[in-house]
């Protein structure tokens, strides 16, 4: 029920899902005409390369890779770069993003048809400026968790392979990985899921101090668990499961001619689109939880006051 | 008590009884035949063995001295040539340098000869053992012995040697060795080199190497009947077939092994390994029982191990020749011995795999049919693999691209996964042609001696490339007459490359009506002995109208230094097409057309006969090209950038 609520929030804010869906379409052109012009020039005359329209052809591609390569490696390099770009970015939305979500959620969260207008390009912008700072060292603190997390995973595993490495057979060494992976993945997500809740309590409270922005995030994630990380996991899963959902689609997909790169094309963009939407569903259904979870604690404090 | 009966018994019924033959009569020459008794201890990972080798000398020469191989000596210490040529690493396995468990070695205890002669007494040779580095005078080695004789060994006598040895494993390392209970036990007795029959005027000699990094062996045809002690909880396999089985009284069992007409003899134990059994019933009669060994986790591929065997089994038997052994054993290694993996033994191979491997990447397949087709390049073809191990390695996976393309699909044989497809042959060929440098060096030479790190590259899939390319330009079914006569012609004796080349110069040139000229040397001058590259491009292609007519011509260049006979072929507007031949010795070549359609596209050796052309995607010119491939492939890379930029962003 919450993320179906979320869901329509989000829907109802799909003019800041459009514009970071843009921006990231944009960056993608950066890529996208560049890497057409030099495959194009690359590829020449050579009648070979309709191998690879229909399928996948490994001597087709490969003899490219050899004697190309040093055409493509600034396209891959310029793609490294723009994902930082587009780290910062998105660092540089969350602002704008909070506040069209808080927008279209109520004056008060238990009256819930009052809503302001849609926000304005020119405040989502100014949103956008004014807690970019603080959100930066937000992303920078939980990246050193993660960080650390992860490293200290690793060790753990190290030493227990030490002296157990000799006695497990290979469905063990599986288990330990997966058991690893789950001990790494599981924690950073939570670690995400946190930082989502930071950057709406940091939001609501004006709290510039990242620290102090992630432990109140900590705080209420923990005291609501299955409501905050129940949620964010069931939404990394839905998210998991469309990729997988693309990649069987790709794997199939005839692209005999010009008609059917468009369409890969539009379902490409269509799934990229889908991740922004995600994406902001998250923030959406964290700021959802934290409403429905301040009217509970509003409501029991009621009779008291009376 | 009861054991000592039993032990008896048994002695009567076969155990000590005059061996049973497997072959009605002898497929090989038998120079040197061995009786091995050698018990496993797991505690100290030692060998304890005796042996008595029978030799014949085959020669016209009085033999002055023996030679030997001790080949585990090669992981004696850090300073042997093998360890020395590999740094204590091959194909991603490390020696532990700080552990002396992990290092081998082998001694012989005692040795006396026999000459044959009625009344005389043997004579003791230990105190003449002498060891030698013929390859490269590296004093550490310990690889090589030589024995002087007092007595020459005159052509056609036949002696015998008992030796007792002593060898310590070493942890799984360049396929023998350890790894926690199990074993694989190659390359582990004493074992004499070949003496090799002089030509003409020039005396006959020992062909005796040292163990090199990346080289294999050489060794003479003959008989072997092996009795193995294991710890009675383990299964054993081996070269040749279980003749006979007692349990002794300490926990042992005792497995005599029997086999003819084979160049070695290798085994394996382990209490961990699970028996599949199944039978390939050859079209012309009689059947190969094929024993899997495998590891638990691996159970569920057993089936693909078995397909893949059988393929192999059949498509050798068709396009080569008959298998005559009653039996083939593939042991299955497990993770931790991966080391020992890939590995051919007279009808006793290893293959390797790990569990999970999904249906899409066939690399057990790969593994297992390459290393049965090592049973007719190598042990059947017991051609010199330290000198030419091209002769073995090469043919293998030229028959091994063959195999699993035509059992798996062309273009997806080896991987088939997502979307992403790669042939056999087509990744022979990769890795050969896109080296940085594909001119690195000839594939013919001693092996230790070949292009620095490239001896994988040039022996295996630089030699799969230009047999390929051979068949492309003589056609399969004369490539196969060419190899069904150099294996008849060669099968239990010792081929050299000469031996195949004579064949096909004897076959080719009149099959082919002398279109290549009255041999094939200029092939094998460039791709085997010469370290040319091939690179044919389609430079261009016009068209001028004359009146109704067109003018168009095609010109394509030799871009490499290699020389090949190419075709060109030629598609006209109206659909026709036309099939153009130039010899491809010049460096240029403009062929001029008049036709009454202009010409679309051309495309220089159309069928890909010229398999070793570093680069296919040169071979044609097409006038309008279409932009939807690069369009693809830009929407494509520009997709995962997208998907790399929101993976970065889910950090916040």
């Amino acid at each position: 029920m919450q993320l179906l609520r979320s869901f329509w929030l989000t829907f109802r804010s799909r003019r800041v899902v459009g514009w970071q869906y843009v921006s990231n379409l944009l960056l993608g052109l950066l890529v996208l005409l560049p890497s057409f012009s030099t495959l194009q020039a690359e590829t020449g005359q050579s009648l070979e390369y309709m191998n690879l329209l229909e399928g996948f052809d490994y001597s087709v591609f490969e003899d490219f890779m050899q004697h190309h390569a040093g055409a493509i490696r600034p396209l891959v390099a310029a793609g490294r770069w723009l994902g930082l770009a587009y780290l910062v970015l998105t660092v540089f939305f969350t602002g704008g993003t909070l506040l069209a979500l808080h927008n279209q959620t109520a004056f008060h969260p238990r009256t819930s048809s009052l809503r302001k207008p849609a926000v304005s390009f020119g405040a989502f912008l100014s949103a956008c400026v004014h807690y970019f700072p603080r959100y930066l060292r937000l992303v920078a603190f939980t990246l050193l968790l993660i960080i650390l997390w992860t490293a200290f995973i690793l060790l753990i595993i190290a030493l227990i392979m030490g002296p157990f490495g000799d006695v497990l057979n290979e469905p063990g060494y599986a288990l330990i990985a997966v058991v690893g992976l789950l001990l790494i993945g599981l924690p950073v997500l939570f670690i995400l899921c946190v930082a989502d809740y930071a950057r709406i309590l940091m939001f609501r409270q004006d709290e510039r101090r990242a620290l102090r922005g992630f432990e109140q995030g900590w705080r209420f994630v923990r005291q609501n668990i299955r409501l905050t990380y129940g949620n964010a996991l069931l939404l990394w899963l839905i998210g998991a499961f469309f990729f997988l959902i693309y990649l069987g689609i790709e794997a199939v997909f005839p692209t005999t001619g010009w008609p059917t790169i468009l369409l890969l094309f539009i379902l490409q963009q269509a799934f990229v689109w889908g991740r922004v939407f995600l994406k902001v569903w998250k923030l959406a259904t964290a700021s959802q939880v934290i409403d429905r979870v301040d009217i509970a604690s509003e409501t029991r404090a009621q009779p008291a006051q009376a | 008590m009861r054991g000592c009966i039993l032990a008896f018994l048994l002695s009567l019924t076969g155990f000590v009884a005059p061996a049973q033959t497997i072959f009605p009569r002898p497929l090989s020459p038998r120079t040197a035949s061995y009786r091995i008794q050698v018990k496993l201890d797991p505690a100290t990972k030692r060998l304890d063995g005796r042996q008595t080798l029978t030799w014949r000398n085959p020669s016209n020469d009085p033999v002055q001295e023996l030679r030997f191989h001790l080949y585990l000596n090669a992981f004696r210490n850090l300073n042997s040539t093998f360890m020395r040529e590999s740094g204590g690493q091959l194909r991603g396995d490390y020696i532990d340098k700080d552990d002396r468990n992990a290092f081998g070695w082998i001694d012989i205890r005692s040795m006396q000869i026999n000459y044959g002669s009625a009344g005389r007494p043997g004579e003791n040779l230990k105190p003449r053992i002498q060891f030698i580095q013929p390859d490269d005078g590296n004093p550490d080695d310990r690889t090589v012995i030589r024995v002087p004789l007092s007595e020459p060994i005159q052509p056609g006598q036949t002696i015998s040697i008992d030796m007792d040895f002593r060898a310590k494993l070493p942890e799984i390392f360049a396929r023998t060795g350890f790894s926690r209970d199990f074993y694989l036990i190659g390359q582990w007795f004493p074992k004499i080199g070949v003496y090799e029959p002089g030509k003409n005027t020039s005396p006959g000699q020992w062909n005796c190497h040292q163990f090199h990094a990346h080289s294999e062996f050489y060794a003479d045809f003959g008989n072997y009947d092996v009795s193995i002690t294991t710890p009675s909880d383990y299964l054993t396999g081996a070269t040749g077939l279980l003749r006979s089985e007692i349990r002794n009284k300490n926990g042992t069992r005792t497995q005599r092994w029997q086999a003819e007409d084979v160049v070695d003899f290798a085994w394996t134990a382990s209490p961990a390994y699970r028996e599949v059994n199944d039978v390939w019933r050859r079209p012309s009669g009689g059947t190969v029982a094929i024993r899997l060994l495998m590891q638990p986790d691996h159970a569920a591929q057993a089936q693909r191990h078995l397909e893949a065997a059988k393929a192999a089994l059949a498509y050798m038997h068709k396009h080569v020749g008959r298998y005559p052994y009653p039996n083939l054993t593939i042991v299955d290694p497990p993770a931790h011995a991966l080391g020992a993996a890939g590995m051919e033994y007279p009808t006793f191979i290893t293959a390797g795999t790990v569990w999970g491997m999904p249906r899409g990447v066939r690399l057990v397949e790969q593994v297992v049919i390459h290393e049965f087709v090592h049973q007719y390049f190598m042990q059947m073809l017991a051609s010199n693999e330290f000198e030419e191990a091209w002769l073995d390695e090469g043919f293998t996976q030229y028959f091994q691209g063959r195999i699993m393309d035509e059992t798996y699909g062309p273009r997806s044989s080896v991987i088939d996964l997502f979307g992403y497809r790669m042939g056999d042959l087509e990744s022979s060929r990769s890795a050969y042609v896109h080296i940085d440098n594909p001119a690195i060096g000839p594939v013919y030479g001693n092996t230790w001696q070949l292009a620095e790190g490239h001896y994988g590259m040039l022996t295996y899939q630089k030699t799969a490339t230009w047999l390929r390319t051979l068949e492309g330009l003589l056609g399969r079914p004369l490539m196969d007459e060419i190899l069904r006569t150099y294996f008849r012609r060669w099968q239990f004796r010792h081929p050299r490359g000469q031996d195949f080349i004579n064949i096909v110069n004897e076959l080719a040139p009149r099959r082919t009506a002398y279109r290549y000229g009255s041999d094939i040397n200029w092939f094998f001058e460039q791709v085997l002995y010469g370290d040319q590259v091939c690179d044919y491009e389609l430079y261009e292609v016009r068209n001028t109208r004359k009146g109704s007519e067109y003018r168009s011509t095609i010109t394509v260049y030799r871009r490499g230094d290699a020389r090949m006979p190419v075709e060109v072929l030629v598609r006209f507007s109206d659909g026709k097409e036309l099939l153009l031949h130039w010899d491809g010795r010049s460096r240029t070549r403009t062929f001029t057309l008049q036709q009454s359609a202009e010409v679309v596209w051309a495309r220089v050796d159309p069928k890909q006969k010229i398999y070793m052309d570093i680069n296919f995607n040169n071979n044609s010119y097409v006038l309008s090209p279409s932009s939807a491939p690069a369009a693809k492939y830009a929407a494509k890379l520009t997709f995962w950038v997208q998907n790399w930029m929101q993976w970065l962003a889910v950090l916040v």
